[in-house]
């Protein structure tokens, strides 16, 4: 695949960075994410992702109302968020929508998880925001039980935050800047702070 | 969950820049409950912009950008009100500025503002929050009346063309979302009773951030009680690329 | 600037008329075409691309070959990709 005059303008800033380049564009351009969960924290991630040039899919249920922000007015809650992303996508970056040729997916919890990878699980515990990822590497199981933590929370600030810092952990995973499994927690003053894994029975406390 | 409304229904937050970090920002505050917004900037939409200022759209290339947000802004928050100033923030309105707002949000990108906006915190008293993303890094840190200014913890802007490189425009999109949403969410945590502030350092090759106390520094030329007198907000020159 | 023979090229990008950053966008995306050793003509023009491109270049792990001015304000630069 080779950018097009227009994406080079649009991602200019990215292909400038080191760890991307144009190949490392084309990478994200590839790549798509199915937002599997619901929330205000993963409504921005999916934004972010979207601007980013990832395709991004939803689908099944309608707009809920504290996913309003960037892609989704006030008059699109309560619609069919398929419909109302694949509008708003259309207008904010046409690269967004499409087959990609390799899926992940984003969910704010209580969200399923399917596929190779990346994954991306967005919650809280209380007011205390969480982040697990993993690769196609990573184990599945101890991504499971590590986010099995978390549930849905606040829809504030932090949740603006904690998105966009879910899109950035699902961006490294598209581009193998990330290690394959990991996680961190957001603290209510804005502090991420690493967060220990709950490893599967065949990991223990050693694997990765 | 509805955002926490009456919490926030008092504050008048100023952002200054309507960018990458700007968007970010003004979205964490209005997702907050705050009800009130200024956001000021001259730009205009450029296409170069789109990968990181998510209110702007394509069919926005081109617009004024405080007009794009804060039209976005107002459809997804129908109880919030949006000021638009399509101007630049200097020496000339900063004080006035400042003065109408509670709050100032710092999500511009030159050096030299930088330094104009932490001026006119000290001299106001009305609490800013720097913010700054570059690559795949950014910093965010407070300026509050009793705590340290950005003078503290630098003597002053880099001379232009000092470190400026095309190279150095570069920015991941999730980066500068991230810091200008921490920029809200410093704004809007209480102060510690001890004056000191976080210096908030996101490092986003690791998926990590560092953060340290700043204290205020005695002999500061701005903000230390040994000052000879307030600052003197003044227009320094400089940006040598266009980001 | 002192005259030079120029370099033996496997590519050329005609940059006149571009402005920063996206002169070094282009010159980036041509680079990256080319196999590790191969030499990248670019053609330039103002102060500031003549200035901050081979800059980026050297910062990126490629070898500034040569620079000659080609006509007023008009700079040839020779990369090798590092």
């Amino acid at each position: 695949m080779t950018l097009s005059e227009d994406q080079v303008v649009r991602y200019s800033r990215h292909i400038l960075l080191s760890a991307l380049g144009g190949k490392g564009q084309e990478r994200l351009l590839a790549t798509g994410v199915t937002l599997t969960g619901q929330g205000a924290a993963q409504a921005v991630a999916a934004a972010y992702l979207a601007a980013s040039g990832l395709k991004v899919s939803a689908k099944g249920r309608p707009v809920a109302p504290e996913e309003t922000g960037f892609l989704l007015a006030a008059d699109d809650v309560g619609r069919p968020l398929e419909a109302m992303m694949r509008a708003a996508l259309l207008d904010a970056n046409p690269d967004a929508l499409g087959q990609p040729s390799e899926v992940g997916a984003l969910g704010e919890l209580p969200a399923g998880f399917s596929g190779t990878g990346p994954w991306v699980a967005l919650g809280w515990s209380g007011n205390r925001g969480g982040l697990v990822y993993r690769g196609r590497d990573g184990c599945a199981a101890c991504f499971e039980r590590t986010a099995g933590a978390l549930s849905n929370g606040p829809a504030g600030a932090s949740a603006v935050l904690l998105g966009a810092l879910g899109a950035l952990a699902f961006e490294r995973l598209a581009l193998g800047l990330s290690q394959p499994l990991g996680g961190l927690w957001l603290s209510e003053t804005g502090e991420v702070e690493p967060m220990d894994l709950d490893r599967c029975a065949s990991h223990g406390q050693t694997g990765r | 969950m509805a955002p926490a409304a009456n919490a926030q229904s008092e504050v008048n937050a100023l952002v200054v820049g309507a960018g990458g970090l700007g968007c970010a920002a003004s979205l964490a505050l209005a997702r907050a409950g705050v009800r009130r917004l200024t956001l000021a900037d001259p730009d205009s939409v450029d296409a170069t912009n789109l990968h990181r200022q998510l209110w702007h759209r394509g069919s926005d290339v081109g617009r004024l950008k405080v007009e794009s947000a804060a039209d976005r802004l107002e459809r997804a928050f129908p109880g919030l009100a949006v000021a638009r100033v399509p101007s630049a923030v200097s020496a000339g309105n900063a004080e006035s500025l400042f003065r109408r707002h509670t709050l100032v949000l710092d999500a511009t990108d030159g050096d030299a503002v930088k330094f104009l906006l932490s001026d006119a915190a000290v001299l106001t008293g009305v609490p800013l929050v720097y913010g700054g993303a570059l690559r795949l890094g950014g910093q965010v840190m407070r300026v509050a009346p009793g705590g340290p200014c950005l003078r503290c913890l630098f003597e002053g802007p880099p001379p232009p063309g000092a470190r400026a490189t095309c190279a150095e425009a570069g920015v991941l999109g999730p980066v500068v979302g991230a810091v200008g949403a921490l920029q809200a969410v410093v704004a809007l945590s209480p102060r510690r009773s001890d004056g000191i502030e976080r210096w908030y350092r996101l490092e986003g090759a690791a998926l990590a951030m560092r953060v340290v106390d700043v204290h205020r520094a005695e002999d500061c030329q701005a903000c230390g009680p040994g000052r000879k007198s307030a600052p003197i907000l003044v227009d320094a020159i400089g940006a040598a690329c266009a980001r | 600037m002192r005259p030079v023979a120029p370099p033996p090229t496997d590519a050329t990008i005609d940059l006149r008329g571009q402005v920063c950053p996206m002169t070094y966008v282009r010159t980036k995306l041509a680079l990256e075409r080319l196999e590790p050793g191969h030499v990248l003509e670019v053609v330039l023009s103002g102060e500031e691309p003549a200035k901050n491109v081979p800059r980026s270049a050297r910062e990126e792990g490629h070898e500034v070959m040569a620079m000659a001015e080609a006509a007023e304000g008009v700079v040839r630069l020779w990369l090798r990709k590092g």
